[in-house]
């Protein structure tokens, strides 16, 4: 036989008021309990306040330092290995040289 | 006659427990305990209610100064203890720590005069019902069980559970179709165990 939607709701139905009426008293949460909750805030340090913007700035330039050093070094090593040739450098050569042939031959 | 509001005086003890006045903070343990316990002891079991409440002051004495800004301690407290019991059910569930449970003649038979139509009201004060409601709610994932607490036992709406879970409307609704889904299934196979 199939359960169809009215058996659902009428099992929902009888069950609420069991899960309402569970003891739900929380006489547990006695003194001890504060004094030990008590005594663990006491050990932590106090909250921090709202960072101000220039604090919270601070902060994610401190955080992004390592990846930004990773990534000079990187940088770095890449510029060495491929001899880059700064746009600069090629337009002062490309002023000063008169044969375009040899100019391509240099920067190929 | 006073308009002077309980949340006021919240507000004023949070502000000095901010700057770290520690007695500041214990006014507000003592007059919230009650209120935070009292739902932990609604979702977790009893043996838990101290773990999770002491869990959800802690959380509350880190996260201060946000709770400055926004308001109701009430509100705040009632959505963290709530998202505090899931998240015990997400480790219990994770670890497998969750109880298959079998049910007994007696409570398959409870089940089925239920169904079948009988006074609700005698039969939901019979001890099977609350030996049910365990069973049924072990057989549930953690975010099915919250949804189905929530919504169908605690009566809340679905925009009152998505702001106590963190969730979005939609997503609670798609839960509580699931959960409602997967108790239909429950009761079709506790049925045919019944019926062989």
């Amino acid at each position: 036989m199939k359960i169809n939607n009215q058996a659902v709701n009428r099992l929902l139905k009888t069950l609420a008021p069991v899960y309402k009426a569970a003891d739900t008293d929380p006489g547990q949460l006695g003194c001890k309990w504060q004094q030990d909750v008590m005594r663990r805030i006491r050990q932590m340090e106090p909250p921090q306040g709202q960072a101000s913007f220039f604090q919270a700035v601070s902060r994610a330039a401190w955080k992004l330092a390592p990846v930004t050093a990773v990534l000079a070094i990187v940088c770095g090593v890449a510029a060495f290995n491929f001899d880059v040739v700064s746009e600069w450098q090629a337009l002062d050569l490309m002023a000063s040289v008169t044969d375009t042939v040899a100019y391509l031959d240099f920067l190929q | 006659m006073s308009l002077h509001k309980p949340e006021d005086d919240d507000q004023e003890i949070v502000r000095q427990a901010c700057s770290g006045d520690t007695n500041a903070f214990e006014k507000l343990l003592t007059r919230h305990k009650r209120h935070v316990g009292a739902i932990a002891a609604a979702h977790v079991p009893a043996s838990q209610v101290e773990d999770i409440a002491q869990e959800v002051f802690i959380k509350l004495y880190l996260g201060l100064s946000n709770i400055r800004e926004k308001g109701s301690i009430k509100g705040w407290l009632a959505a963290v203890t709530i998202r505090t019991c899931y998240d015990f059910w997400r480790k219990q569930y994770r670890r497998n720590e969750i109880a298959e449970s079998s049910l007994t003649t007696d409570q398959r038979n409870w089940i089925e005069q239920v169904i079948s139509d009988e006074t609700g009201q005698r039969l939901a004060e019979q001890r099977e019902a609350r030996q049910v409601l365990e069973a049924v709610l072990q057989k549930f994932g953690p975010e099915d069980r919250m949804v189905m607490e929530l919504v169908y036992f605690q009566g809340h709406s679905v925009k009152e559970t998505a702001g106590l879970l963190g969730w979005s409307s939609a997503n609670v609704k798609i839960r509580t179709f699931r959960a409602r889904k997967k108790l239909k299934k429950i009761l079709a196979a506790l049925r045919e165990g019944i019926n062989q």
